[in-house]
């Protein structure tokens, strides 16, 4: 009852109020449809807290089996079949990368791809730091208008008929650039240039193929061996540029041809064993131009198995050079230190070729002991000869690239039959210095210098010729071992090098033309009010320091005569030391007799213990008079006062001359000046002789012309008044466009 | 009577205009002048010593804010605007050579934390600690007009630097997060984070204009580039980096300043040390501005000072001070290399000459050749001890003094410790590190 009571009594209740109340008991069950939030503004960040349930949610999403159930055709039906097939096939894909991880690597990825843009300024900023002068606002290329000078009058001239004709044959060309906007990858005009460049490459490119082709054709040998020399000697030219001007290149084409060169030396081309090579022997005994032929092969092969020497060009080396052409020529084979040596294969044919020919001699002799013989030695003595002069001949041609050459001089074998038996080969060395050598670098590679001379007959040498041979190739074999050391050596280095040069990504670095001091140190900063004691008392501090110091110290003697002297050796003649000794006692001569009758040895002593007297430091007085004290004439200073402020200097100070009894050595002569002179070689200048000629040359107009002082005074970097200096734009990096439609 | 007489053609001797350098004829001949290098040493000690007799480098100060000055800005386009922000919210607009302020206004509730020109330097931006961006007219109002920004955004989250894109109408900010914004929207167009540490500086690469860097308070540099969804990369140092500087000719260096007193050169592409380490400063560097020449920056310290470095030295060549200049909390160089502009925690903005010797205005051309002669004598015997000693001697405060002295004693110590440690040691435990390896903690990919 009571409910329906109840019931009554809300029937009374507002309907709307009810209505809304139904409305949100009902809500409280449902899932919560919050409208998607509509925005004006696009972003491409998604708020997590306007992420909303779709509307239809799991069971509204439409799926393809339910869409293919539809289709009932019979057709049709099979395009159901095929969907269930690939689904059955289908796997799923991987698990993404963790979060973390797929953003590393993006970042990764992202800060290559920018790296890359910024290595493309390395030449710009390189140059502009190497640059020794620079002048602000930099000109920028966009804003260059560069017109073929030849162009402008012709604006404004009448043009004749054949000044037309002319022109059309070979058209000047006119750059007339304006600053293009980025933001079009091409403009018609470009295209058109690109599509015009690509025709003509492509036309170039065809032109070459039908001339090779064609050149294929050739069947001349001669035409062909014609081609290759020209071939080889355009690499070796470019070679020698490119160790020059990119060092880092060349080593790799030196490389190259070491590859090649030791492709050659295990083939069997060039060495003589050919059919070709094996009838041109038998021949060469009797024709000799088989011989000549025979003898080109082999110095192909020579050229082509040389051993290509690198030298360095370093001022130390310089130096060495130098050095070396002061001492005298040093006659031993054993000296390590001699560059210049026989590559290897050239001392071994040399040495093989006679070492066959004593065998053979050795056993015709054995067998015959007859004149047959005889012209077999004579010709082969003929061939060896040819092949010195040869040797020679190249030599000569590899002179300027030489640094130190023995010479060997074999003295030929007589015609005559009797001084055969013991033919005397002499061997004189000596070295010699090419100064064009050390400029450029170059690569040789044989040292010997080989040549003909006369022989004279009563030579006294009584060593046969084996002997010297033996001797000869002991000589060889050690300075190989050592050249091989040396060779192994260098190319280590070479490989390290080249591996730092691979670590790092591009390497511009250039010399700045002018060298300049580098002051790198904190400014020498001093307070106002910080107490400068006197310099008195810092000299005699300074003093009592190194005096202290000293005593300290047990010295020993021995150690100061070995001990070296640093000199700092300059360019200008030290003429005061290069007196000679006979002068000196000349001198003394003289002056003893002239003051034969003073005693100038006594006078001489008082000068010098006054000279002692006069330099030795004098003790500091700090004490202030009357300062706690009565002060005033007459009164004594207390004893305590004295020995707290009176400073006293040491007793005896080292003096140079001490020993030295007639000789007195004032060192205070020049301390004015020597507060001026610079102490060690600043920074950027590694020796002295650099810096004393960069300190020599005056830049003052006063002693050089005014052109040269303008050179020389012109600012590092300029800058103009009241103008505003932009940052570098990216136009300055993308050249001016080749041509103007 | 025959009467001889010295008859010389005056076009030898006379010039034409008095304009002319007077002609006078010379022998070069280097035998006739033994004296050359001895003659030139003393110009050369004369000119430095003038030098230091002329480095007058203070030049005027502008006053009028009634807080400290939190924030320079340079127009990009002219010479004579300068924009100052206080911590007080209030902006000024400064003409410099009449030393005049033009215009004065409070753009925000508590500290103006960046100001920025737009593109076409109609405009400026700033942003401050009530997290709005304001978009203002760079012209005063007219007469009746009230100053009211063009545009108001609130930030969802703390703002606490600004850089604008130098072609493009993008600004950057800072703060929570990095944020890159249009001039045209209300919401950023993208954002950048990379940890949770809060970011207060931002600047913008000049040259290759995508980059960006931000300092954040994990003691860490971070690059971004604007087209990527992710940074790029990120530097660990021992200490904060308070503010970041790029260099405006050379794409891809940028120099910190560094709480440990020191300024960092970081080259992009090889973050794992820094090109250079600059010292000198005994107190943490604040600010870094670059020269438009990009040869060498100044820094702002706490230290009370201003330093000019060159950008491949690791010693500052010159040092500013005076006695009312305290902390400093900003330092601009000027667009046409030639003033430093330093704004300190006292309310003041102080003009510096940017070579403290250099005499201002236009020169004639002799005088011109003059200086550039001294200067190139300077150069020749810059190594010499006397003019060393007189061209690098500076007279600084004392506390700078004091610090300093404090500072290399802790400096020997450390380093007679780890002498010692390494005398005693097997070879090899002890590495020897240089310096520049020292302050990168992680080179973060």
């Amino acid at each position: 009852m009571s409910d329906s009571d109840n019931y009554d009594y809300e029937d009374d209740i507002d309907d709307s109020k009810h209505e809304k109340i139904v409305e949100d008991v009902l809500n409280l069950n449902k899932i919560q449809n919050l409208k998607k939030p509509s925005r004006t503004e696009p972003t491409l960040k998604i708020s997590e807290f306007d992420l909303v349930k779709s509307v239809t949610g799991n069971k509204g999403a439409v799926h393809i089996n339910e869409l293919t159930k539809v289709l009932k055709n019979r057709k049709l039906a099979e395009i159901g079949k095929n969907v269930t097939r690939t689904s059955k096939k289908a796997t799923t894909l991987p698990k993404p990368l963790e979060k973390p991880q797929a953003d590393k690597i993006r970042r990764t990825v992202a800060y290559e791809k920018n790296r890359l843009e910024f290595d493309r300024w390395e030449a710009f900023i390189t140059s502009n730091r190497a640059a020794s002068h620079i002048s602000f606002p930099l000109a920028e290329t966009d804003s260059l208008t560069i017109e073929n000078s030849a162009a402008i009058p012709s604006n404004w001239r009448v043009k004749s008929d054949l000044q037309k004709k002319l022109e059309q044959i070979e058209k000047v060309e006119v750059y007339n650039v304006e600053p293009t906007s980025e933001s079009f990858p091409l403009s018609m005009e470009e295209l058109v240039e690109k599509r015009k460049e690509s025709a003509k490459l492509r036309a170039h490119q065809r032109y070459k193929e039908a001339k090779a082709r064609r050149q294929n054709k050739i069947k001349s040998k001669k035409y062909h061996r014609i081609q290759r020399r020209e071939k080889i000697k355009q690499q070796l030219k470019e070679f020698e540029l490119l160790q020059k001007t990119n060092p880092e290149e060349a080593l790799k084409k030196l490389e190259d041809i070491e590859r090649a060169r030791a492709e050659e030396r295990f083939s069997l081309r060039h060495k003589g064993t050919g059919q070709w090579a094996r009838n041109k022997q038998i021949r060469a005994k009797y024709d000799k131009e088989s011989r000549q032929a025979l003898a080109q092969q082999l110095t192909v092969s020579r050229d082509l198995t040389q051993k290509l020497k690198k030298t360095g060009d370093d001022s130390s080396e310089d130096e060495g050079i130098e050095s070396g052409e002061s001492l005298p020529a040093t006659t031993g084979s054993d000296n390590p230190w001699v560059n210049g040596m026989k590559p290897e294969a050239e001392v071994v044919n040399f040495v093989s070729g006679y070492r066959k020919y004593w065998d053979q001699r050795n056993k015709k002799l054995e067998e015959e002991n007859g004149d047959a013989d005889d012209e077999k030695f004579e010709e082969d003595t003929d061939e060896m000869i040819k092949e010195f002069k040869k040797v020679m001949e190249k030599s000569k041609v590899n002179k300027k690239k030489k640094s130190k050459k023995l010479e060997q001089k074999i003295e030929s074998v007589d015609d005559d039959e009797n001084t055969m038996k013991n033919p005397v080969n002499k061997k004189k060395k000596s070295q010699k210095t090419d100064v064009n050598k050390s400029l450029n670098n170059s690569t040789s590679t044989s040292e010997w210098e080989v040549s003909l001379i006369e022989k004279d007959d009563n030579n006294e040498d009584t060593e046969t010729i084996e002997d010297i041979f033996y001797k000869l190739e002991d000589k060889m074999t050690c300075k190989m071992q050592n050249k091989l050391k040396k060779l192994q050596k260098n190319k280590r280095e070479k490989k390290s090098t080249t591996k730092i040069v691979e670590k790092k990504k591009i390497d511009l670095t250039m010399k700045s033309k002018s060298k300049k001091h580098i002051i790198d140190e904190p400014l020498n900063e001093n307070s106002n009010r910080e107490e400068n004691s006197t310099s008195e008392i810092k000299e005699l501090k300074a003093i009592l320091d190194s005096v202290n110091t000293k005593e300290s110290k047990n010295i020993d003697p021995d150690k100061f005569i070995h001990a070296k002297t640093t000199n700092l050796d300059t360019a200008i003649p030290n003429l005061l030391t290069n007196e000679d000794e006979e002068n000196t006692i000349n001198q003394r001569d003289i002056i003893m007799e002239a003051f034969e009758d003073d005693d100038i040895v006594e006078d001489f002593n008082k000068e010098k213990i006054e000279e002692i007297e006069k330099d030795k430091p004098k003790d500091v007085d700090l004490s202030l008079p009357g300062w706690g004290n009565w002060g005033g004439t007459g009164i004594v200073p207390s004893k305590r006062k004295k020995k707290r402020f009176i400073i006293k200097a040491p007793a005896k100070m080292p003096r140079r001359d001490d020993n030295k009894g007639s000789l007195i050595i004032n060192e205070n002569t020049n301390t004015k000046v020597k507060e001026h002179l610079v102490a060690d070689v600043p920074f950027p200048f590694s020796t002295v002789k650099d810096f004393e000629a960069s300190i020599r040359a005056p830049i003052s107009n006063s002693f050089v012309p005014e052109t040269a002082f303008k050179r020389y005074i012109e600012p590092a970097v300029k800058t103009k008044m009241g103008t505003i200096i932009e940052p570098v734009t990216k136009t300055l990096l993308m050249g001016v466009p080749k041509r103007k439609f | 009577m025959k009467v001889k007489v010295i008859s010389r053609n005056p076009d030898e001797y006379l010039r034409e205009t008095k304009h002319d350098i007077h002609k006078v004829p010379r022998n070069y001949d280097p035998d006739l002048h033994p004296l050359q290098s001895a003659r030139e040493y003393v110009r050369a000690l004369n000119a430095t010593k003038l030098e230091r007799v002329f480095a007058k480098p203070f030049i005027g100060n502008l006053d009028g804010h009634r807080d400290g000055v939190s924030s320079l800005t340079k127009h990009p386009k002219r010479l004579s605007v300068l924009l100052s922000g206080a911590f007080d919210g209030e902006i000024r607009v400064w003409d410099l050579p009449s030393r005049d302020c033009i215009r004065e206004f409070t753009a925000h509730n508590g500290i103006v934390r960046g100001i920025s020109y737009t593109t076409q330097c109609d405009h400026f931006i700033t942003v401050g600690d009530d997290k709005t961006i304001k978009t203002w007219k760079a012209s005063k109002p007219q007469y009746g007009e009230e100053e009211e920004p063009v545009n108001t955004v609130l930030s969802k989250t703390v703002l606490t630097g600004i850089s604008h894109h130098k072609d493009k109408g993008h600004f950057a900010t800072s703060g929570e997060v990095c944020q890159i914004w249009d001039e045209t929207r209300n919401e950023p167009i993208k954002t950048f984070s990379w940890g949770v540490d809060s970011l207060h500086d931002i600047c913008f690469n000049p040259i290759e204009m995508n980059t960006l860097a931000t300092c954040a308070s994990d003691r860490s540099v971070i690059l971004y580039d604007m087209r990527e969804s992710e940074p790029l990369r990120k530097v660990v140092m021992k200490l904060r980096t308070n503010k970041m500087a790029w260099n405006p000719m050379e794409a891809y260096s940028f120099t910190c300043a560094n709480e440990d007193y020191n300024l960092y050169t970081f080259d992009t592409r090889n973050l794992k040390q820094p090109v250079n380490v600059h010292m000198d400063h005994v107190s943490a560097v604040t600010y870094v501005d670059y020269s438009p020449t990009g040869k060498e920056f100044v820094s702002g310290s706490y230290d009370k000072s201003i330093r000019i470095f060159e950008v491949d030295k690791g010693h500052s060549r010159e040092i500013y001070h005076t006695k009312r200049m305290q902390r400093l909390t900003c330092v601009q160089w000027t667009l046409d290399s030639k003033y430093i502009l330093s704004g300190s925690d006292e309310m003041n903005i102080r003009i510096w000459k940017a070579r403290a010797s250099e005499k201002l205005g236009p020169l004639k051309p002799r005088e011109k050749t003059a200086l550039h002669y001294s200067e190139a004598l300077k150069e020749k015997y810059a190594s010499h001890p006397q003019i060393k000693r007189i061209s690098r001697h500076r007279n600084v405060p004392k506390h700078i003094f004091n610090a300093q002295r404090e500072l290399r004693t802790i400096k020997d110590k450390d380093k007679r410790r780890e002498a010692n440690r390494r005398a005693h040691t097997k070879p090899g435990e002890v590495p020897y590190v240089p310096e520049r390896q020292k302050h990168v903690l992680k080179d973060q990919k």
